[in-house]
């Protein structure tokens, strides 16, 4: 089996060659799509992501005009039959993409300035092009990228990553220093026990938490304090991104 | 968001009349520069999935991109029934008597090309193992227009009837193969030629895995990818292409190639045809389709004669009917009537098919995009270790060039640059196992047979064992 134990006790080192607190190669490049609002595309490891943002644009017509003086934020994730091992069609409203597109929704609600846009809607859409472990996380950053570039002000980077309670399956170690992993890959995510940590800030409000596994409740908080150093190292490499588009632009502008 | 291609912004009909003059003039005049037969350049990428057999993707000039990812399960094929059921239908085909026939569904009988096809023995597969489906965004699966996107490219793409052929293993298992195209922009333009390439550049770079067992055994495969087979080979003289599905427009008597949106609103007919090409005897016609073309949509310009706001009165409908039909129909814009001409027809037909025609240069540059991959890896991996490190060093002192940043702001797909660096870079010698991943970049100008068409492809980083770092020009 592929997180066969002995083998990472002997070096340390998981199946792609990664320490316990090494991140996949994040690639990440906005502005991509000319058509959109804002658009970014992130590569984390063999996960590929996609986003477009539509918006801030007036409210659907029909429907019951909502009353409020914010922004409402929409998400649609479209997972592509080719993105798997396996080639699958994903049925629209499933509900394990219902309930992710919920999370991002609520995340980017509290942190972009909705107040500037009353009754107006925006509409991020995710398309999955590959998945190999951390969707949600990597969504999000991807998220994060498309919304600067469609220059709507928020009040930091949302980053996000996955973190593993332990590197092996088996609890039989109790509770002493085996290391959490950091950033899991679709094998990974598999047989182990997991939770998504998203922050803002520099200072790391954690923003969005989710877990679907379960751990031992002594594992949570060294879990969370990699997820935290995780999520502060994925947020300088998007700054870096945005910087670099950024010094593009003002270089072609300048001249 | 209302789910429509035709021009957010309705043009008004002064601005139509001017682009329907402008492209009737003999040359036509087209709003930007380009002449009856230019495509519009285009960025073409093969292999960005990989987890997919086959995949490329392609954006048009305009930012509609396309990514089609191509892949494939083995299926038991269905044991034959008995042959007590075999009874005469309509659709002629003689069933040998046998235990290795296959019997055909009652679905398949509507689209039934293999007429007369008797013996069902080894080699002959079924149309209904290519299963394709098209995703736009902003339009449900079951909407009108990805049902008739879908069928007109798995007509083109089965109509030759080889492709299927190559989908058999042997008697009981077979190929099925899943053709899944996203539309990654809301559908400016009618989507089909961007969603033909792209399929057309799929196919050609889907690779199935070795056979090694014989016969009917249970089949497996060689586990190395390198060994996989091309689904359509590109060696073997006989074996055709995927087909190519491009749009003629015509306004007066001449004749348009890769309308723009705007060009289109003022067509006067519009075609699709679909073109396949078989290595030995040239192109193809495999099918036409009229599509409507928007300008029917529009609304008539009111001539000033009949028009209240210069502040004579209204003649009655009747009359402003009458005196719009008598006016000149070159100075005021009138949604065009009536079909096409067959004359027309033909002639758009024949600039598709001949030879050095409009067919041939795009098949041909597609091919470019995958032979410029072919011929990097092929002269790679004949090199030998010592070209290999030097390469390897160049690399290292290597430093980001003009070329380097265009491809970053035109090929964002491609960002395993890194600034024109990767990240982690092995060495694949003879004895090695590492991987090398890197970046093949080629740009062809215009070259003699392509004078008409631009393209600037990029192929994409390719996750293969081959050190290459090859620049051409």
């Amino acid at each position: 089996m592929p997180l066969d134990t002995s083998t990472y006790s002997l070096a340390h080192l998981r199946l792609d060659g990664r320490r316990w607190n090494e991140l996949r190669r994040l690639s990440a490049s906005i502005s991509t799509s000319g058509s959109a609002d804002g658009s970014s595309y992130l590569e984390q490891g063999n996960t590929k992501i996609l986003c477009t943002i539509t918006g801030p644009q007036e409210q659907k017509q029909g429907g019951a005009r909502r009353e409020s003086n914010e922004a409402k934020v929409e998400v649609e994730i479209n997972v592509a039959a080719f993105s798997g091992v396996d080639r699958k069609r994903r049925a629209r409203g499933d509900r394990r993409s219902v309930e992710m597109q919920h999370t991002i929704a609520t995340a980017f609600q509290g942190v972009l300035f909705t107040h500037l846009y009353p009754h107006s809607t925006v509409v991020i859409t995710l398309h999955v092009l590959s998945q190999d472990g951390s969707l949600l996380a990597c969504c999000l950053n991807a998220a994060t990228l498309a919304l600067i570039d469609a220059g709507i002000p928020m009040s930091d980077y949302v980053s996000a990553c996955t973190v593993a309670s332990s590197p092996t399956s088996s609890e039989g170690d109790g509770v002493d220093a085996t290391d959490p992993l950091l950033d899991l890959n679709g094998v990974e995510e598999q047989e182990l026990a997991f939770l998504t940590i998203g922050t803002s800030g520099e200072e790391g409000k954690v923003l969005v938490l989710v877990m679907e596994t379960r751990c031992r409740v002594e594992r949570l908080e060294g879990m969370m304090a990699v997820g935290l150093e995780g999520c502060g190292r994925i947020r300088g490499m998007l700054d870096g991104v945005v910087r670099e588009h950024g010094g593009k632009v003002l270089e072609a502008r300048v001249g | 968001m209302p789910p429509q291609y035709s021009t957010a912004l309705p043009l008004s009909p002064a601005e139509l009349s001017y682009l329907h003059t402008s492209l009737s003039f003999d040359p036509p005049i087209r709003p930007d520069g380009r002449t009856a037969t230019q495509f519009r350049p285009l960025i073409a990428e093969t292999d960005v999935l990989p987890s997919a057999n086959g995949s490329a993707r392609i954006c048009f000039a305009d930012g509609t991109e396309a990514v089609v990812g191509v892949k494939c399960e083995v299926e038991r094929s269905p044991s034959d029934r008995s042959i007590l059921r075999s009874k005469e239908d309509d659709v002629k085909r003689l069933v040998t008597g046998g235990g290795d026939e296959e019997m055909r569904d009652e679905s398949s009988g509507g689209e039934d090309d293999e007429v007369g096809n008797g013996s069902r023995g080894r080699g002959e597969g079924r149309n209904e193992w290519v299963e394709m489906a098209i995703e736009i965004p902003g339009y449900r699966d079951d909407d009108a227009l990805p049902v008739f996107l879908s069928a007109m490219i798995t007509e083109a793409l089965v109509s030759d009837g080889e492709l299927k052929n190559r989908l058999y293993i042997n008697q009981r298992f077979h190929w099925r193969l899943y053709i899944d195209i996203l539309l990654l922009s809301s559908p400016l333009s009618y989507p089909l030629p961007l969603l033909s390439l792209t399929t057309h550049l799929a196919l050609l770079r889907t690779r199935l895995p070795a056979l090694v067992s014989e016969k009917d055994e249970d089949p497996h495969f060689n586990d190395d990818w390198e060994a996989a087979t091309l689904l359509y080979p590109q060696s073997d003289q006989t074996t055709t292409r995927p087909p190519v599905t491009l749009l003629v427009m015509s306004v007066g008597d001449n004749i348009i190639f890769d309308p723009s949106k705007d060009e289109l609103a003022v067509a006067d007919a519009v075609l699709t045809v679909s073109i396949g090409k078989t290595p030995s005897s040239g192109l193809r016609l495999l099918s036409v389709r009229t599509v409507d073309p928007p300008s029917r949509l529009t609304a008539p310009g009111v001539p000033n004669s009949t028009n209240s706001a210069n502040g004579d009165t209204a003649p009655p409908m009747q009359e402003a009917l009458m005196l719009r039909e008598a006016m000149d129909e070159h100075s005021l814009w009138r949604p065009p009537r009536g079909g096409m001409k067959r004359a027309l027809v033909g002639r758009m037909i024949k600039m598709v098919v001949d030879k050095n025609g409009v067919g041939e240069e795009v098949l041909e540059g597609l091919e470019g995009v995958d032979k410029a991959l072919e011929e990097c890896i092929t002269a790679i991996e004949a090199k030998d270790t010592e070209t290999a490190k030097q390469w390897e060093q160049e690399r290292e002192t290597y430093t980001p060039t003009t070329i380097d940043e265009l491809i970053v702001m035109l090929n964002p797909i491609n960002t395993a640059l890194n600034g024109g660096r990767s990240s982690r870079v092995w060495m694949r010698t003879k004895d090695d196992v590492l991987n090398l991943k890197h970046r093949v970049v080629r740009r062809i100008a215009a070259s003699d047979t392509i004078n008409n068409f631009l393209m600037d492809m990029w192929a994409a980083e390719v996750h293969r064992a081959s050190p290459s770092e090859v620049w051409l020009n």
